[in-house]
């Protein structure tokens, strides 16, 4: 017979069935804001889950997904990631000066060769009244905060064969305009977007293939919201990566009417500032991802009617687009599923501008509903 | 079920232990087979039928081997008709398609796949049911009249799923008399958390290190990339297979089993004989004592020996799965086994134990290139890099080695005797010791459950076996 005494050995066994107690008599959390994802929830015992074998796998998700002081642990995991030196957690790598850079996967050849294909004919139908940006991952761009050694060949390759295959389309290289700037981060530290500054010239770039005048950034007033932790930081984590500041540009625009889809919202500005309160804080530019947002400016620069074919890195170029042409429609094929031909001829754009990420074009199969 | 995993180490394992203690001793290895068989069923909800019926079949085999002992045939028939049976769940289940796919390509025939997924632990309760009948037959033990403690034997969850493989006359007093004690319960959690740490903190995290290179093209690989990540698999598979035996050790100890050790510092051999008189010992022991020995082994003159030897390593690396790449791994062995005792010993014996490891380590480095590639072209480009047919170095080496260098560093000290002596010094040096040792557990628990919640790699490389 076992007797345990010890007051000590009694507690450790009790503290093994904490997970057990918890799971039994405190409510499941449901969702998890910080990996932006819900958590595995309880499900009824069915027939259907014990003979097809992924009983033990689904409850194992449970079981983890609902483990207390879940957050705690993980980030104690990342921190003794941090200090082995291996720099890298859940495929996100940590650069200098804290930036984390995203391992990158291998792009589906079937995707990748649809998406080109599509664009290539998407381009050939509207000629000089497309623009395209594809926004390259940040490890091209910052070859300076890369962790030491670290050569990303395989992002370096699959971008410059986006490039190549797009060569006759007067795709935009951003790659060019984005590297070697120095006074402002072009991209955060802890989230896969741009930052508006990168985003400015981008949209300089664009400006002058349009043979257009870009609006001075000097007009706008810079501010911050502080602590941001984004999509690098979700994954790679842990108590000793510090957050950074979420500078972004704003110019009051007075007459700017803001249109997200149904709802009809009237603003002076494209931000949405209850974001700044979240973890995501890039959502703050147009109020995050929607099928359509149309964005009308009486007070616009030019008069002209725009069309952005975009992914969320688009939203940071938002600012400037808005005070610059008087009529802007963001589309984002991966929500909106009528016919893309059909909205067109009925606006009738003077500009069309495709504006990506490069992974979209590599991973995203909705942008095979590029058709004109 | 795996044993790191939430699932097994807050739910399961608690409960299991609690209704043992609470039970009185008479029911206590009831309690066991059942549980193992949920433990077996939760991932194999209809594969324990197989189990149950291996269990029902291999009770009766005994039974009639002993009650007919005096009869010249039937035990024969019996003991052939146990063989039979377990090779032919082996045969059928993880060798059918194998077979067949070869049969296929031979004669460009086209009998369809028995696509079949491999029952958990089949490798292994195979063989100990096996040595079990093989045992009564030569009245090495007596058969165990009792089915519950039969089933008890062949289905123990601790052992089950990835070894050792415990013979039943090591086990055949504990399994009907055997006294847990507290010390050997707090000695099995050591043990356990021991085991627990190894496979969660240094085998998966060194693992990721193989994983990449194993991704690579061969093309872009170099001789040092190519050597970084043998020893990294190296590492990994000695710390998740040595670990998970730990654990099996330790959780037989929480129940008061004793079973035998499976490894004993392999990587510390100075031969390649001596590498397998350290490294899964269950299973040298068993194809030592089940085939070698009644082959003759090496009491029936040169040839024979050489030829038991063969026989044994290419049986012993097909064992480990049915694919190409483990009959070469045997065969490898076999033939440096073979060049190591008529040849290389006489020159390697009077070294000293710095050289000789120099001289079993690479051979060891290009076996496990042959056991971890199961694509033969792959495999031949590795190995081609191995013997420096290639580019030396490049960044992308730098690069890893900046990243696993400190972990590498500590993993190659883990795999020597001397961080445990070290610990176990620590743990006598009176009260304070005591708690140095418990609060090192206690961290290493910690960290390991962190590795788990996280959940981001957890492989479990001996589904295969």
């Amino acid at each position: 017979m076992l007797r345990s005494k010890g007051v000590m050995e009694k507690g450790l066994l009790l503290l093994l069935c904490v997970p057990l107690f918890t799971n039994i008599f405190l409510e499941n959390k449901v969702f998890s804001a910080l990996e932006n994802r819900v958590l595995t929830q309880k499900i009824p015992l069915s027939s259907e889950l014990l003979s097809s074998g992924v009983l033990s796998e689904r409850v194992e998700a449970f079981v983890q997904d609902q483990f207390p002081f879940r957050e705690f642990f993980i980030n104690i995991k990342s921190d003794g990631e941090t200090l082995l030196q291996k720099g890298e957690n859940n495929g996100v790598y940590l650069g200098r000066d804290g930036y984390l850079f995203i391992k990158g996967t291998v792009y589906d050849e079937k995707i990748l060769q649809e998406n080109l294909e599509a664009i290539k004919v998407f381009e050939e139908s509207l000629r000089d009244k497309l623009s395209i940006l594809l926004v390259p991952p940040s490890s091209l761009v910052l070859q300076d905060k890369l962790p030491t050694y670290y050569v990303p060949v395989l992002q370096k390759d699959q971008y410059d064969h986006v490039l190549s295959a797009l060569k006759d389309t007067g795709m935009i290289n951003l790659e060019e305009v984005l590297t070697g700037e120095d006074q402002q981060p072009t991209y955060f530290k802890t989230d896969h977007h741009w930052t508006q500054w990168g985003a400015y010239l981008g949209y300089e770039a664009l400006m002058h293939s349009m043979g257009k005048e870009p609006v001075d950034i000097k007009d706008y007033v810079v501010d911050k919201a502080e602590d941001f932790k984004g999509s690098f930081y979700a994954k790679y984590r842990g108590h000793l990566l510090a957050g950074e500041p979420f500078v972004y540009y704003e110019k009051h625009l007075a007459q700017l009417k803001v249109e997200l889809v149904s709802e009809n919202i009237l603003q002076g500005s494209v931000f949405f500032k209850e974001h700044f309160k979240e973890r995501d804080k890039y959502a703050a530019y147009l109020n995050g991802n929607f099928p359509l947002i149309t964005l009308k400016n009486p007070e616009a620069l030019y008069k002209e009617k725009v069309l952005v074919l975009k992914d969320s890195q688009a939203n940071a170029m938002a600012p400037f687009l808005a005070d610059t042409f008087q009529e802007v429609h963001y589309m984002d094929l991966r929500y909106y599923n009528l016919s893309l031909k059909a909205y067109m001829e009925e606006e009738g754009f003077d500009q069309v501008i495709l504006l990506y990420g490069l992974d979209s074009v590599g991973e995203e199969s909705s942008l095979g509903k590029l058709k004109y | 079920m795996v044993f790191s995993s939430i699932t097994f180490l807050f739910y399961f394992l608690p409960f299991t232990i609690g209704g043992y203690y609470l039970l009185p001793k008479s029911m206590r290895n009831g309690w066991l087979l059942v549980m193992s068989l949920v433990f077996y069923s939760f991932g194999e909800p209809i594969y324990v039928l197989i189990m149950i019926a291996s269990i029902l079949i291999d009770y009766t085999n005994g039974l009639f081997i002993e009650k007919y002992r005096s009869h010249k045939i039937y035990p024969k028939i019996f003991l052939l008709l146990s063989v039979a049976l377990n090779l032919g769940l082996l045969g059928f289940f993880k060798y059918g398609d194998f077979f067949i796919h070869n049969v296929n390509g031979l004669f460009s025939l086209n009998i369809p796949l028995l696509k079949v997924s491999l029952p958990l632990g089949i490798s292994f309760f195979t063989f100990q049911t096996m040595s079990y009948s093989i045992d009564v037959y030569r009245g090495n033990t007596k058969a165990q009249k009792n089915i519950i403690t039969f089933g008890t034997y062949v289905s123990m969850f601790p052992q089950l799923i990835a070894g050792p493989i415990v013979i039943y006359k090591d086990v055949e007093r504990q399994l009907m008399h055997r006294q847990e004690t507290r010390h050997n319960f707090w000695a099995g959690v050591e043990r356990f958390v021991i085991g627990l740490g190894k496979k969660v903190l240094l085998a998966n995290s060194i693992g990721q290190l193989f994983e990449e290179v194993k991704a690579m093209a061969p093309e872009t690989l170099t001789v040092a990339m190519a050597w970084l990540g043998i020893t990294a698999f190296m590492l990994q598979i000695y710390f998740d297979f040595s670990g998970y035996s730990d654990m099996a050790i330790g959780l037989g100890k929480m129940f008061g089993f004793e079973f035998l050790e499976n490894f004993n510092y392999p990587y510390m051999a100075k031969s390649i004989s001596e590498f397998w008189r350290r490294w899964h010992m269950s299973l040298s022991k068993w194809f030592r004592d089940y085939l070698y020995i009644p082959l003759g082994g090496n009491k029936k003159g040169r040839g024979k020996t050489l030829r038991n030897i063969a026989v044994v390593w290419v049986l012993t690396g097909f064992w480990h799965g049915a694919a190409w790449n483990y009959l070469l791994w045997g065969i490898y062995f076999a033939v440096m086994l073979i060049l190591e005792k008529e040849v290389l010993m006489k020159y390697l014996e009077p070294r000293g134990s710095f050289v000789r490891r120099l001289y079993t380590l690479p051979i060891l480095a290009f076996s496990f290139v042959i056991f971890a590639l199961e694509d033969l072209k792959h495999m031949g480009s590795y190995l081609q890099l191995m013997l420096f047919q290639g580019p030396l170095v490049d960044e992308a080496v730098l690069f890893y080695l900046h990243r696993y260098g400190l972990l590498l560093l500590l993993l190659f000290f883990t795999a020597t005797p001397y961080p445990y002596q070290m610990y176990v010094k620590i743990k006598a040096q009176g009260p304070l010791g005591k708690m140095l040792s418990v609060a090192t557990l206690s961290v290493m628990f910690l960290l390991s459950l962190a590795y788990i919640v996280d959940g981001a790699y957890n492989p479990f490389l001996y589904f295969r076996f």
